[in-house]
Order: structure tokens, then C-alpha cells, then sequence
């Protein structure tokens, strides 16, 4: 099977909706003569023309209304923001406007939107380009959040993303763009809202998404050597959360390990870990463990960066550490 | 007939021991025991102890597994009786011969180290060893207690729910794929623990047992007020009758000086009864009875205190034959409960080449002890003559709490006058 990177899926995914369906297009700073920030749509301008390929203003909160004006009145805009971090400057439309007018509305305007924003840490672009915030937006009802680590949610997600009713924010981690894999059958790709068991294992669930669900799995191979044969659940979707998967996983390895890149404090581990506090407390055997980013902002100095954010070595310690503490006494014994 | 069902639970040989090994179960599920019957073997710092039984019952159900270490208190076995027979006896002992309060809460785990936080009465567990216990009934402090008080996780619930039905499938992966199988290192490392864990030790644990001594005596000096007496017994008039009378019997038959004098003691004590009992929680509990504790040097190293109970009744021949069976009992490790348990008094003999004159520590809550020094020859001066005699020169250690030196020299003064009338000695008491 061909292999192809990332970049490509998210590429193909996009021409083959703008292919698909006239009321397609793609808006966003930079995506038409420059081809994208991180050359996702490059060409594309060329192949649909400046009326569906649409350079914007560098003004996030004017080209994210616009598009959300532009989905009200029937189209599918897929909006591109550069960095998750500068999604900020659009949080009014993204949270006051797209999220709520189904509800406010009482049912009479829907607003199917999708917004793509690159995230992540890794590429030394500092604390303003860097950063996680897929746990801000997932806290925010109205909106759904994808965030496909893997090449076969890169290139099926938007289309799911594009049928549904409501606004679907996609990220996508500025590290996996060059990263290739073999694409799947599209059949068999699970529905976006669907968490999905990406290793099966017995000894302890580690529980990740987009960027950091390579890490896991590579962590999970490494912990096989050594005797612990690790669970890797990839969540794909954290709004809605797929919590009956989180659960049924934990239920059976009895650990769970959260592995965020965003910071710990109110984020997005917290929310898995008092979903299974909540839900899953009988069925632990250890305390629930996180590997996320230091609270601080993302550094540039490369050996800060790759310090500062979850890593390989520390989700192996942590996850032997975990069934270290639950095996039985040994050696200790008198 | 109405029937009771009670716990047996893990007794305490002294108010030293907080914790026995379960070496060996002699009964199973479904047994019929006997008053007396020994039941389990059970490894202190004292060694190897055979816990026998006070009732005649039913054995419903073994609580834990061989290995497993039970703090004192926690059940270890379910036993159903006849309600016609009185309170089990364990039950009064431990009440009398534990340290107060401590021993008799079932669920207090000593918890040296850092892995369990001090909580009194809750074992830690995860969520998931709790439930898991439960289903199966597993006591958790069991099993906290047998991995060294750390956090009890669902490994060492299942761990001890195979041990304890070997019948039943393990638990280990049957769903995993083979490529998944632990390593073979993990393994071995599994082979050797549990290997470890059913080694049956044997033999005394000599560090074990100094700290237990090196424990008792601290508390004793710190808690008890000694006062100390002391007197020569003339024990000519007894050595000669002694020897008439081995002289009479079998070789199998004859006496060591210890049987007489160790009867003289304790009937002396029955009318001297603020030697004979025990101090608890501020208050001295008189014995109704002599149980007379024998303190035995081991060889090698360390001390135990068997217990002849009823000693007051004994015939010297009786004496004899307890010692005889106390001391190859004690030197071999195998003593039984009921011979370290109940202690009223103790007497220590430093032996025929020891030292003439020793005073000893008071055992608690025992409130004294009789030291006899080693016996020899001395001149004495009998009715402005003089003589030479056999004598033992004899130290009374006594709670001053309890007794004041006046009685205590009584006590003494009439242990002599007894000895110089050997034959009253064997007569059968009563």
C-alpha cells in the first residue's frame, strides 16, 4: 500500500469535498497564493480558482464570522486558522456566535462550519504558535472537536466533519504533517465521535489523542519488551467525549494513563480523570497518572521545547512505575 | 443444641507480638477439633508455635493461607461450637494477655512503613483490591499484612484468592494474544517469590527474638517499679530427699531439684497472691490460678517462656514431666499457645554452673519474677554451729505497685521454711 504523508490527507480530504460539493470552499490567511502556512492547500488556488480558495485579511475574528455568516446561508466553509493560538482573537465568533445560535435560535439556525487550526508544539515556534487548546474549545458546548492522529481520520475526518449540522473545529498537530503512513480502506475508519482502541493491552490504558497518540504507541511497543503490555486509546473526538470507550478500556487494564500535551491544570486530563474518578472508580487498581506539557509557556530553545512536553521516556517511567507499585511484594519480602 | 459460629482469630503469645506467620494449617474445612487439639503451627519471633484450641467445634472455614502473615486479632480461621460449652478461652486470653486496646482492635495494622499512611482502621486498598476482596471475602488487612503493610492492588487479592484455592484457574492473561505473553524474566521473578512465600521457616528467628526481648524488657524497666529481695534457701533437707527418692525409681522416673522447688513456688504463690497475676490498664487482676512461666535459655541465643498452667495442682512427678516436655518443646521450637499463653508468674534458674545470685526483669503485665541462683555449698552457722550446706540463693523482682517489700520478703521466708519439709513437696496437693 502507498504511503503518504499527513499533509497529503488533509490535502486530499479538502479537494476531494471541494470536488464533492459546490457549496465547499476554503478560507483562510495565506492558504490561496502562498498555499497554507504549512502548505496543506498548496496548488489548490490554481485547480479551484481565488472564488473557493480564499486568501482573508489577517483579521481571525473578521474571516471566522465571515464564514460563519457564510454557513448560515447554506455553504460549507472550511476556514483555516494558522495557529490555534491565534484562534484566540476569534473566540467571540467561535464561542458567542457559531457554538450558540442552534440553541438560541431554538433550533432555527445551525451552523455547519468547519474550522481547521494547526497546534502543537515541536517545530521551535514559540509560546505564541505552540500551544493545546483543543481542551478550551471542548469545553464549549455547541461546538465538536477532532483531532485525528492518525492518516486515515487526516483524510476521512473532514469529510464527517463537513455533514454535520454544527460547527466541528479540526486540529491538526504541526508535527504529524511530515509524517507518513499507509492509508486505510475509508470503511474502515470509525464515525469522528467514536474513541478508538489503537493497541489493545492488558497492564494499564494509556489514554491520548492527535499529537501525542505516536508517542503512546511507541511508548506502549517499548513498555511490550519490558513486560507491560499497555493499551493505547485514541479519543479522536473530545467533544462529545467518547467516554463509554475511556471506561470500558480502563475497566479491563484497571490503570489509566492521560498523556496531554496541554498543560494539567484544568484541562483536558482532568476532565478524563474525573470522568473516570466519577465512573471507574471501583475498577482502579492505581492511581490515575498524567503526562502532560510543564505549566509553563511553550519555550522556544529547542532542549526547553522537547523538555517541556510529554515524551516517550517519561510515559514508559510513568507507566512502569504504575504496575510496579501494584505487583505484588517482592524481593522486600523478609 | 443451638450452635455458634465464631472467629478463631490470630492469638498473641505475648504483649511482644503484634503479628504471626500462618506456617502450617493441621485442620481443614469440615474438620471436627477437640479442646486441645492443635490446629495450626504458627511462626513468631519466638518460633514455631502450635496454636491448640480451647472448645470442642466445627471448622467452617480457613480464613488465611499458609504464609500468610495475620496481625494479632484478625481471624484466621471460622469455627462453629456447641453455645453449651463457656466463652472460648482464646477470647478470655487475649483480653487478659494482649497490650490493652491495641491488640484487640481487629483492624489495626502495624504500619512501619511509608506505603501505608496511619490510618487506624482502614486498611489502604485500591478500589479495585477492595471489591475484588470483598467478593471473596479476603481480608484485606491479611493481606496488606503478607506485602509488608504496602497499598493492597488487585495482584496481591488474586494472589492470595489462588493461594487460597489452588483449584481455581489463574488469573494470568488466559485473553492475551501470544505475542503479548510476559517475559520470561517477569516471570522467573514470580517462580521465585511465590517460592519464597511457602518456604516453611523453621527454627527461631534470633534478630527477631532479641528485638522482642530487647522490646519487653524496655517496657518492663520503663513501666514496672522493681524492688528487689533476696534470700538464701537452705535446700540441703530437700537435695537429700530428692536423692532418696531418685534413688527409688527408674532412671526415667527420677527428678531434677527444678520440679520440687518450682512446686514449692507455685503453691506458695496461691497464698501469696500479689506475686500471681496481672497489671492491666492501671490495675493489678490476682490469678485464680498458677500458670507458671519457666524462663528457658536456647541454645544459641534468646529466651522463651513457657507456661505450666495450674501449677499449684502439679505432683512433683507431674512438675517433672511438664518440664521435660516444655524444654524439648522450647529447644526444638515447637511449643504450643496454651504453653506461652497465660502467664501469671515466671521463674528463672540460672543453672548448676551459672551465677549464685541473679535478679531478673519483670515479663509484663506479669508484676514478679523468682530468680534462683545456681546451687552450691556454703557455710552456715545452725544452732551457734556450723555447718555446711546446700543453698540456693534466691531473688524475689516484684511490682511495687502491687506488693511492698514486706510481703515480698514473707513470701521468700516462707518459700525456705517450706523447702526445709520436702515431704509436704510430694504430696499430692489439694
Amino acid at each position: 500500500m502507498n504511503e503518504i504523508t499527513f499533509r497529503e490527507a488533509f490535502k486530499a480530504a479538502i479537494v476531494e469535498a471541494l470536488n464533492n460539493d459546490p457549496r465547499v470552499f476554503l478560507m483562510g490567511e495565506d492558504v490561496g497564493n502562498y498555499g497554507g502556512c504549512y502548505a496543506v492547500s498548496k496548488g489548490l488556488i490554481d485547480d479551484f480558482g481565488a472564488q473557493r480558495i480564499i486568501d482573508t485579511p489577517l483579521s481571525e475574528s473578521g474571516f471566522v464570522g465571515a464564514g460563519i455568516g457564510a454557513a448560515i446561508a447554506g455553504m460549507r466553509p472550511i476556514v483555516e486558522v494558522m495557529t490555534v493560538n491565534f484562534s484566540l482573537l476569534a473566540l467571540d465568533q467561535i464561542i458567542n456566535n457559531a457554538a450558540t445560535l442552534r440553541h438560541m435560535s431554538g433550533g432555527q439556525v445551525s451552523v455547519p462550519l468547519v474550522i481547521r487550526m494547526a497546534c502543537g508544539a515541536g517545530k521551535q515556534l514559540a509560546a505564541q504558535h505552540s500551544h493545546s487548546f483543543e481542551g478550551l474549545y471542548a469545553h464549549i458546548p455547541g461546538l465538536k472537536v477532532l483531532y485525528p492522529g492518525t492518516i486515515g481520520d487526516a483524510r476521512y475526518m473532514l469529510e464527517m466533519a463537513l455533514a454535520d449540522p454544527d460547527p466541528v473545529i479540526i486540529f491538526e498537530h504541526v508535527m504529524l504533517y511530515n509524517q507518513q503512513a499507509s492509508l486505510p480502506e475509508k470503511h474502515t475508519v470509525a464515525p469522528m465521535e467514536k474513541a478508538v482502541i489503537r493497541k489493545t493491552g492488558t497492564d494499564l490504558s494509556i489514554i491520548t489523542w492527535g499529537g501525542c497518540l505516536f508517542k503512546a504507541l511507541d511508548a506502549a511497543e517499548q513498555l511490550l519488551n519490558l513486560g507491560i503490555n499497555a493499551e493505547v486509546v485514541d479519543l479522536r473526538c473530545l467533544r462529545p467525549l467518547d467516554r463509554t470507550t475511556i471506561l470500558d478500556s480502563v475497566q479491563r487494564t484497571h490503570k489509566a494513563l492521560i498523556v496531554d500535551e496541554s498543560w494539567k491544570t484544568a484541562g483536558m486530563s482532568a476532565e478524563i480523570s474525573a470522568t473516570i474518578a466519577e465512573q471507574g472508580l471501583w475498577y482502579l487498581d492505581a492511581p490515575i497518572r498524567r503526562v502532560c506539557s510543564t505549566e509553563v509557556p511553550i519555550p522556544y530553545a529547542t532542549h526547553l521545547e522537547q523538555a517541556s512536553l510529554p515524551q516517550v521516556a517519561e510515559i514508559i517511567a510513568v507507566a512502569q512505575q504504575m504496575i510496579a507499585e501494584s505487583q505484588i511484594a517482592m524481593g522486600d519480602k523478609e | 443444641m443451638t450452635t455458634n459460629e465464631h472467629d478463631l482469630k490470630m492469638p498473641s503469645f505475648g504483649s511482644d507480638m503484634h503479628q504471626g506467620s500462618l506456617t502450617e494449617w493441621l485442620v481443614k474445612e469440615g474438620d471436627h477439633i477437640k479442646r486441645g487439639d492443635v490446629v495450626a503451627v504458627i511462626e513468631t519471633s519466638k518460633g514455631a508455635i502450635e496454636l491448640d484450641i480451647f472448645e470442642d467445634a466445627q471448622v467452617l472455614q480457613l480464613l488465611v493461607k499458609e504464609g500468610d502473615k495475620v496481625a494479632v486479632g484478625e481471624p484466621i480461621a471460622r469455627l462453629s461450637s456447641a453455645t453449651t460449652t463457656s466463652k472460648p478461652a482464646t477470647t478470655n486470653k487475649e483480653s487478659t494477655l494482649a497490650t490493652p486496646a491495641k491488640a484487640l482492635d481487629l483492624t489495626t495494622i502495624e504500619a512501619p512503613s511509608s506505603q501505608q499512611a496511619p490510618h487506624k482502621n482502614f486498611v489502604l486498598a485500591t478500589p479495585a483490591a477492595r471489591q475484588l476482596a470483598q467478593q471473596q471475602q479476603l481480608s484485606l488487612a491479611a493481606i496488606c499484612v503478607n506485602n509488608n503493610n504496602r497499598i493492597v492492588t488487585l495482584a496481591m487479592v488474586e494472589q492470595a484468592s489462588q493461594d487460597q484455592d489452588p483449584n481455581s484457574p489463574s488469573f494470568v492473561m488466559t485473553e492475551t494474544p501470544p505475542k503479548q505473553i510476559m517475559p520470561v524474566e517477569k516471570n522467573s521473578d514470580l517462580d521465585s517469590h511465590q517460592h519464597k512465600q511457602t518456604q516453611v521457616k523453621t527454627g527461631f528467628d534470633k534478630d527477631a527474638m532479641r528485638q522482642a526481648i530487647s522490646d519487653t524488657v524496655t517496657r518492663s524497666k520503663r513501666e514496672i517499679p522493681h524492688y528487689y529481695l533476696n534470700q538464701r534457701l537452705d535446700i540441703s533437707a530437700l537435695q537429700n530427699h530428692l536423692q532418696r527418692y531418685n534413688n527409688s525409681v527408674p532412671v526415667s522416673q527420677r527428678l531434677l531439684l527444678a520440679a520440687p522447688l518450682l512446686c514449692a513456688i507455685a503453691r506458695l504463690l496461691m497464698t501469696n497472691k500479689q506475686f500471681n497475676g496481672e497489671y492491666l490498664e492501671g490495675k493489678f487482676q490476682p490469678g485464680e490460678t498458677v500458670n507458671l512461666a519457666n524462663a528457658i535459655n536456647l541454645r544459641g541465643g534468646g529466651l522463651v517462656m513457657p507456661v505450666i498452667h495450674d501449677a499449684q495442682n502439679l505432683s512433683v512427678e507431674l512438675m517433672m514431666e511438664a518440664l521435660k516436655q516444655q524444654v524439648s518443646r522450647a529447644r526444638n521450637g515447637s511449643l504450643v499457645y496454651s504453653q506461652l499463653s497465660g502467664g501469671t508468674c515466671t521463674v528463672t534458674s540460672i543453672g548448676e554452673r551459672g551465677a549464685e545470685q541473679m535478679f531478673a526483669v519483670i515479663y509484663p503485665p506479669q508484676v514478679a519474677i523468682i530468680a534462683l541462683g545456681s546451687p552450691h555449698q556454703e557455710m552456715l552457722v545452725i544452732d551457734d554451729a556450723m555447718h555446711i550446706r546446700w543453698v540456693i540463693n534466691a531473688s524475689l523482682a516484684a511490682d511495687h505497685r502491687v506488693s511492698d517489700g514486706h510481703s515480698g520478703a514473707r513470701f521468700l521466708y516462707q518459700l525456705n521454711q517450706l523447702l526445709q519439709n520436702p515431704e509436704s513437696l510430694w504430696q499430692t496437693p489439694g
